[in-house]
Order: C-alpha cells, then sequence, then structure tokens
C-alpha cells in the first residue's frame, strides 16, 4: 500500500521523487512477501500430492516431495537472504517459511496422528479429558504423564472448542511452531541486529533434521522448545543491558511452562540460564564497567523448579533418560578407546528402501560445511563485543561436533540426532553472523550464502527421517505390524466403547500404540510395567511359561496382529526389549494361532488381520 | 517489552502467541490441579489471554495500518487457501486409502450369562447383505439374515443366552460364503 504523501511532499520535486522510490520500494517489498506465500502454498499443494500419491502406490511422490519443499525454502529463502526488505516483511515470510513446513507434517496424515510419541500424548489427553486428574497412567511412555502441559493445553482448547483431541493438537503445534520460528527470528535481530541474520539463522535452523517432522509431531517437547527460545528472547539484549521488570516476568513464566511440559527442554533451559549467569558474572569481573545483564533470578527460578519437578512430581524421569545417555556414553568411550563402530552410516535395517545417493552426500556435504564454518565463525564471535547469551549460543554448537562421531554408534545415535534441535540454534547464530557479511557484499557471494543454506536444508532433510516413511504409507502395502493400521483405530474404539478402558492387554508394539492412546487400554511393555510380552507369544504351544507370563503380568486379553509373521528376521516384534535371540529365525504360524486352540483363551473378536482373545484362566501358570 | 526496534504488530504477535501458550500451560495445571478444568474455566483463563494478546498486539496497530502491502494480503490468502485446500485434499486421500484397508469386524464375547454378537462394516466397502449365524457345539443355535449395512455401519444381535457349555462360533456369510467368524469357546 503507497504511504500518503503529504502536501509538503507532493509540492518538491525532489520530494516526489522520495515518495515515488517510496511506493515502489513498498511494492516490491509487498510483491516480495506475497510471491513467497504464494510459493508456500504452492509447495504445501505439491507436499500434499506427493502424499496422496504415495498413499495410492502411484508413482512421483518423491520428486514432487522435494519439488514442494523447494517451492517453500527457495522463495522465502531468496526473501530473507538477498532482498532488501524490511524487518516485517522478512519477519512475516520466516513465519510463513515455517508454517508451511509445519503443514508438511500435516498433510503427511492429516485424519490422526500416526508418529509413535503422539500416541502417547493422546494418551495423557484422553486421560485428562475423561479423569480430570493429573499424572494418569500411561502405558505407551510412562514419563511422559508426568509433564502434562501438553495435556492440559490440549485440554483446555478441547474444552473451550468442543473439537477432538487430535484438531486441538494440530492447533497448538501450529501455535508453538509460529513461536518457536517468530522467537528465532527475534532473538537473533535483537542479539545480532539484523533482520537479514535473523531470517539467515531461520532458514539455518529450519535445517536441523528434527525439524520437518520430529519437532512438528504432537508431543511436548515440540511445545516446550518454543517456549524455551521465547524465554530467552524475552531477556536477552543487543548490548547486554538488563531487561525490563515485565520482561523478565515474562521469562520466567515461559520457563515455569517449559519445565511442567518437557524434561529435556527444561533441563536445557536452566543450564543456558546458569551458564549464562556464570559467564556474565566473570565478565563484569573482567571488566567493571560492563553492564552485561545477569539473569540471576531466572536462572536459579528455573533450575529450582526443574530440580523440585524432577524430585518431587517426576522422579520416574530419571531412570527414563539416564539408560539413552548411558548407553550413548558407553559406545563414545568404545569408540573413543576402541575406534570400534557399532552402525553404518545410511544403512537401512530390513527390507526398508534405501535412499537416492545424492541424499547422502547432500548430507555429508552439509555436515562438513558446518564443521568448516563454526571455527571461522566462532573465532570472529569471540572478537566482536556481542552479549554473553550470543557468544554462549554460538559456543553451543560445539556440543553438535562433539557429538558427531556417535552417529557411528548403534546406540548413541539417537542422542545425536536428538540434540540437533537444540544445538542449532547455536549453528543458526554462527552461519547468521557469517553470512551477514557475505550478503551485505557482492552478488555471487550473495549467491553463494542462498546455495550455501540451500545445501544445508537439502542434507538437514535427507537424514530427517527415514527415506522408506517419508512419505504417507499406502495401507494396502504395509505390513500390519510396521504402522497403526485402520483396523488397529477400529479395534482400540471398539475395545473403548464395549469393554471399557484400562484392560491389560499383551500385544505386539505398533497394535498396542493404537490400543493404549485411542483404546485406551494398558498395553503390557517391558520398559513400563516390566512385562516379558515375547514370552507370551514366542512359544509355539500355550505351555505353562505362557500361562505363567499371562498370571504375572496379569493380562486380561491377547491381541494377535498376524502380519506379525511376515516380518524379517532381526527385528524385534513384540516389544523392543525383546532379548536378542527371539528374532533371529522366522515365527512361526503356531506361536500366533495357538490361542484358539487353547481353553484358556477365548477368540471374542476378529478384524482383516487382528484377533482378540479374553483370558478365561490363567490358572496354570501360577 | 519493546525494544530499540519497535513494537510492530507483527512483532508484538509473535510474544502474544507464545504468552497466551504459556498462560493455557499454567492455568491448566493449575485448574486441572483443583480439579476445575471444565468449558467455563478454561473459557474464562482463555478469555483472559485472548484480552491480554489483543491488548498486546493492538499496541502496534498504527504500524500496522500503514505498513498494509495488497500484495502480501494476497500472498497471505493465496498461502491460506491453498493450506487448506492441501490439508482438505490430503485428508480426502488418507480417509479413502484407510477405508479401503479396513476389514469386516465381527465379535462375540460374553456379558453375564448372555452373548454379545455385533459386526461392522468396513467403510471403504459398499452395502452389503450378510447372514450372521451362531453355531454352539456344531449346530445352528441363532440366524439373522439379510442384515443390511451401510460402509462403516454396526449391528448388534440382541443379547443372546446360550444353554450348554459347548464351543460357540460365530460365523459371518456373505453371498453364502464365509467373510469373518469368531470361535468363542462358551463357559
Amino acid at each position: 500500500m503507497m504511504t500518503p504523501a503529504t502536501v509538503s511532499e507532493t509540492a518538491h520535486p525532489h520530494l516526489m521523487g522520495r515518495a515515488s522510490r517510496g511506493w515502489r520500494a513498498a511494492r516490491a517489498t509487498g510483491l516480495g512477501v506475497g510471491s513467497a506465500f504464494m510459493a508456500d502454498g504452492a509447495g504445501v499443494v505439491l507436499l500434499a500430492v506427493a502424499d496422496a500419491r504415495s498413499r495410492a502406490g502411484a508413482s512421483g511422490g518423491y520428486l514432487l516431495f522435494w519439488a514442494g519443499l523447494a517451492l517453500i525454502l527457495v522463495p522465502s529463502a531468496a526473501v530473507l537472504l538477498l532482498s532488501q526488505r524490511g524487518r516485517p516483511a522478512r519477519l512475516a515470510v520466516a513465519l510463513g517459511f515455517g508454517l508451511a513446513l509445519y503443514l508438511a507434517k500435516v498433510v503427511y496424515e492429516p485424519t490422526a496422528f500416526t508418529f509413535h510419541d503422539e500416541f502417547a500424548h493422546y494418551r495423557n489427553a484422553s486421560n485428562l479429558l475423561a479423569s480430570g486428574q493429573l499424572f494418569g497412567y500411561n502405558p505407551l511412555i510412562r514419563t511422559t504423564a508426568y509433564y502434562p502441559g501438553l495435556a492440559v493445553a490440549t485440554d483446555a482448547i478441547v474444552h473451550l472448542t468442543g473439537l477432538s483431541v487430535y484438531t486441538c493438537g494440530l492447533i497448538l503445534i501450529a501455535c508453538a511452531r509460529l513461536t518457536l520460528v517468530g522467537a528465532l527470528f527475534l532473538l537473533v535481530d535483537e542479539l545480532l541486529g539484523s533482520p537479514r541474520a535473523a531470517g539467515v539463522a531461520v532458514v539455518v535452523y529450519a535445517a536441523n533434521p528434527n525439524f520437518l517432522y520430529w519437532d512438528a509431531q504432537y508431543a511436548y517437547e515440540s511445545l516446550a522448545l518454543p517456549l524455551a527460545i521465547l524465554a530467552v528472547f524475552f531477556i536477552a539484549r543487543r548490548m547486554g543491558q538488563r531487561p525490563s521488570r515485565p520482561a523478565i516476568l515474562c521469562c520466567l513464566a515461559a520457563a515455569l511452562a517449559v519445565v511442567a511440559t518437557h524434561h529435556l527442554t527444561a533441563w536445557a533451559l536452566a543450564g543456558l540460564l546458569l551458564a549464562w549467569s556464570a559467564a556474565g558474572w566473570i565478565r563484569r569481573r573482567r571488566s567493571p564497567d560492563a553492564a552485561e545483564y545477569i539473569p540471576l533470578l531466572p536462572a536459579v527460578v528455573t533450575a529450582c523448579a526443574v530440580i523440585a519437578w524432577v524430585a518431587i512430581v517426576a522422579p520416574i524421569t530419571v531412570g527414563y533418560v539416564s539408560p539413552v545417555l548411558t548407553r550413548a556414553a558407553e559406545q563414545g568411550a568404545q569408540l573413543a578407546i576402541e575406534h570400534h563402530t557399532s552402525r553404518t552410516l545410511f544403512a537401512n535395517s530390513g527390507q526398508a528402501a534405501t535412499a537416492p545417493r545424492w541424499e547422502d552426500m547432500a548430507a555429508v556435504a552439509a555436515t562438513l560445511l558446518i564443521i568448516a564454518v563454526l571455527p571461522i565463525a566462532l573465532l570472529r564471535i569471540r572478537r566482536t563485543g556481542l552479549p554473553v547469551i550470543a557468544k554462549l549460543l554460538a559456543v553451543s554448537s560445539l556440543v553438535w561436533v562433539a557429538l558427531l562421531p556417535l552417529r557411528f554408534t548403534a546406540d548413541g545415535q539417537e542422542t545425536a540426532n536428538r540434540s540437533s534441535e537444540f544445538v542449532y540454534l547455536g549453528i543458526a547464530l554462527c552461519f547468521a553472523f557469517l553470512l551477514e557479511t557475505f550478503l551485505a557484499s557482492s552478488r555471487w557471494r550473495r549467491m553463494l550464502a542462498l546455495g550455501m543454506v540451500i545445501l544445508l536444508f537439502a542434507g538437514g532433510i535427507s537424514v530427517s527421517w527415514n527415506y522408506s516413511q517419508r512419505l504417507a504409507p499406502d495401507y494396502h502395502l504395509v505390513n500390519g505390524s510396521a504402522t497403526v493400521t485402520p483396523d488397529d483405530l477400529a479395534l482400540a474404539r471398539w475395545m473403548l466403547a464395549d469393554l471399557g478402558p484400562g484392560h491389560r492387554v499383551a500385544t505386539d508394539a505398533e497394535t498396542g500404540l493404537a490400543l493404549g492412546s485411542v483404546g485406551r487400554q494398558d498395553v503390557l511393555s517391558s520398559a513400563e510395567d516390566g512385562a516379558r510380552v515375547w514370552q507370551i507369544f514366542y512359544p509355539r504351544t500355550v505351555n505353562s511359561g505362557v500361562l505363567a507370563e499371562i498370571h504375572r503380568s496379569q493380562a486380561q486379553y491377547v491381541v494377535v496382529q498376524l502380519d506379525v509373521l511376515d516380518l524379517p528376521t532381526g527385528v524385534a516384534r513384540f516389544d523392543d526389549s525383546e532379548p536378542t535371540g527371539y528374532d533371529e529365525a522366522p515365527l512361526p504360524a503356531a506361536s500366533l494361532s495357538k490361542f484358539g486352540n487353547s481353553t484358556a483363551f477365548r477368540e471374542i473378536y476378529a478384524a482383516g488381520s487382528l484377533r482378540v482373545y479374553q483370558v478365561v484362566d490363567s490358572a496354570g501358570g501360577q | 517489552m519493546t525494544s530499540r526496534h519497535g513494537n510492530s504488530a507483527l512483532r508484538a504477535i509473535v510474544p502474544a502467541i507464545g504468552l497466551s501458550l504459556v498462560f493455557l500451560v499454567l492455568a491448566g495445571l493449575g485448574l486441572a490441579a483443583l480439579h476445575a478444568l471444565n468449558a467455563i474455566t478454561t473459557a474464562l483463563a482463555v478469555g483472559i489471554a485472548a484480552l491480554a494478546a489483543t491488548w498486546y498486539v493492538a499496541r502496534g496497530i498504527a504500524e500496522w495500518k500503514t505498513r498494509l502491502r495488497p500484495l502480501a494480503i494476497a500472498g497471505v490468502l493465496v498461502f491460506a487457501v491453498a493450506s487448506v485446500l492441501a490439508v482438505h485434499y490430503s485428508a480426502a486421500s488418507a480417509t479413502t486409502d484407510a477405508d479401503g484397508a479396513s476389514s469386516l469386524a465381527v465379535w462375540a464375547y460374553p456379558a453375564g450369562d448372555r452373548l454379545q454378537v455385533g459386526i461392522q462394516q468396513p467403510p471403504g466397502r459398499g452395502e452389503a447383505s450378510l447372514r450372521v449365524v451362531v453355531n454352539q457345539d456344531g449346530i445352528t443355535a441363532r440366524a439373522w439374515n439379510d442384515i443390511r449395512l451401510a460402509p462403516g455401519q454396526t449391528w448388534e444381535a440382541p443379547a443372546l443366552t446360550l444353554t450348554g457349555s459347548g464351543p460357540v462360533q460365530v460365523v459371518v456369510l456373505n453371498a453364502g460364503a464365509v467373510v469373518a467368524s469368531v470361535s468363542a469357546a462358551q463357559d
């Protein structure tokens, strides 16, 4: 829209020229922002078509997927990196970019939650809706129940709108995504004083492997991480000045919400605030004239809240997180001392399709690019007078480098991958700082900068999600034991309606997700209640061992998914904790059909490859 | 919380959304702890949050008015429409695929001294005319003919009381062919 000119402006030829230039600039801004949004829309449509073709088993989905992502990335990155647009225009484009990438996850499955952790969080929201009680039992991931921030926020929207948990969850995570992208933009803009650098940071952060799907899923981290960045934004200032009291209060509120929502994010936030306080104190001691703000109050309050929450509300968290970290540390040490790798990069397990070679190359190239850029950026940042928090975030990118070798280990890989969404904040800041100078120089340098962020993004997407699962599954081709099928969900709804909630059910992992969430049944799991489900399923006959485990685990129903027979060897069939050896041979059909031949069980439900058996008598196992 | 960059409406929207989420979590926790998380209390809490957010954003509304660009608004509208269409198209595709992969379900379970029998036609199939037969000890105990079920429709038999303790089998037939069965041993 043209800015209205004043009378004096229109009277003077020189000022008329300025007004005309202003109008042209305004139109160019509108065109740039509008084009980026239109491209975002077109990209989302292409992603929807890609998923639809994948569901229908048609070809072309893969190309459409990348074309859709390119349509979202390139115009937005061009506006954010190359244009001369102002701050609001860049922020608008950044928000559109983040939202469009969130919609990539929505069109993947727009009718129900399908990612593993989403089922667990659905159960938390359902428990709270049904009982009004916090911390209800969650057989899928017990720990999640003790971080009810996501569930209470979802249920509040459900109560208010009458919409389903699924729809409210989508709305909530969409708001969280907007907060994440917006808060990151504003934070980097504040720290580096450049909206262009802020735009770079958003695009580079979106290249983290967990941005597209993992942190777009309905899960606690997807809500907590944006709030943590928001908390830091509230109190971060360009010259390290002290923020206002309302800003500190907002930071405290956001930090407390994080503590009640997600353990790792809360720990990371507390650690960052404590480190910020310590570094600020050191800087003040070295140069007493420095006006560096020390966020002691937010740091102490957050740290105390984290400790109190874990000690009083969620001591289960320690047992949940520590094995993962311990295994990663052990394998990391093994790698460092013995040079023993337990994982091959880009290798697929089972019979899953492998990604094209160019994706692997893009991932490696992106990794090398980060390794090359970080030292340069860190050295330059060290010499600047940037505030402590900016330097801390930049240094935190080294954690990514330190964890990189863990990708060569089977158990450490998860830790390395799951840290991406945190450490990419530092990587994004480093790239923003370095590329800002690039973008202010010659044309070829600007194009080089654009090429770099495109490479980072392509590399990040390549390792973001298993290639064979990156597009929506075709239920006609997918094995019922590898995904939650429509029959699983129908069974879950039937069990809840006809048998009621809270029955103890022995089944395979995927069917258990449907029954434990939509069905609100207490599925057995080794990790959550110590049940040894494999001892129920593997024997060929209903022997005393089967009955003993049923008796011990108090199973009331056994749900058999016959498609488990088709699973390849080397893959856990019923529980991630089942001992090695069980999965080395094909599963005999008798292992699953035995329940129908025993008087200890009564078949009560059949649909497709699913059979439900009620436990009539497990006395033989006493 | 204004900074040296001023407080444009767009800049204010981000903290407003974020603080609304924060408020939703903290207020929701408080209400849930008091067992008072319901429609009325939530409406009150969200109402307060919405007013605060509106006030926060409205502080930059003057700048908002002067900075609106028709082309940018057109782009945002196109994005919104394309997103709605994409999600709708994707939902239709996913529903069709899921419906097509659904199977006929049959159940038979005891409730007290009675047997509950039912079937559900999968959503992805056309209307069907089914026959349901309950056998005990190999002898037909009850049968229902010409049960017409629309896609996704459920049929439940009146609760059955069976005498004897022999094995019970419920068979569903379509045009004479068995399409599903449950072999429920009787107590």
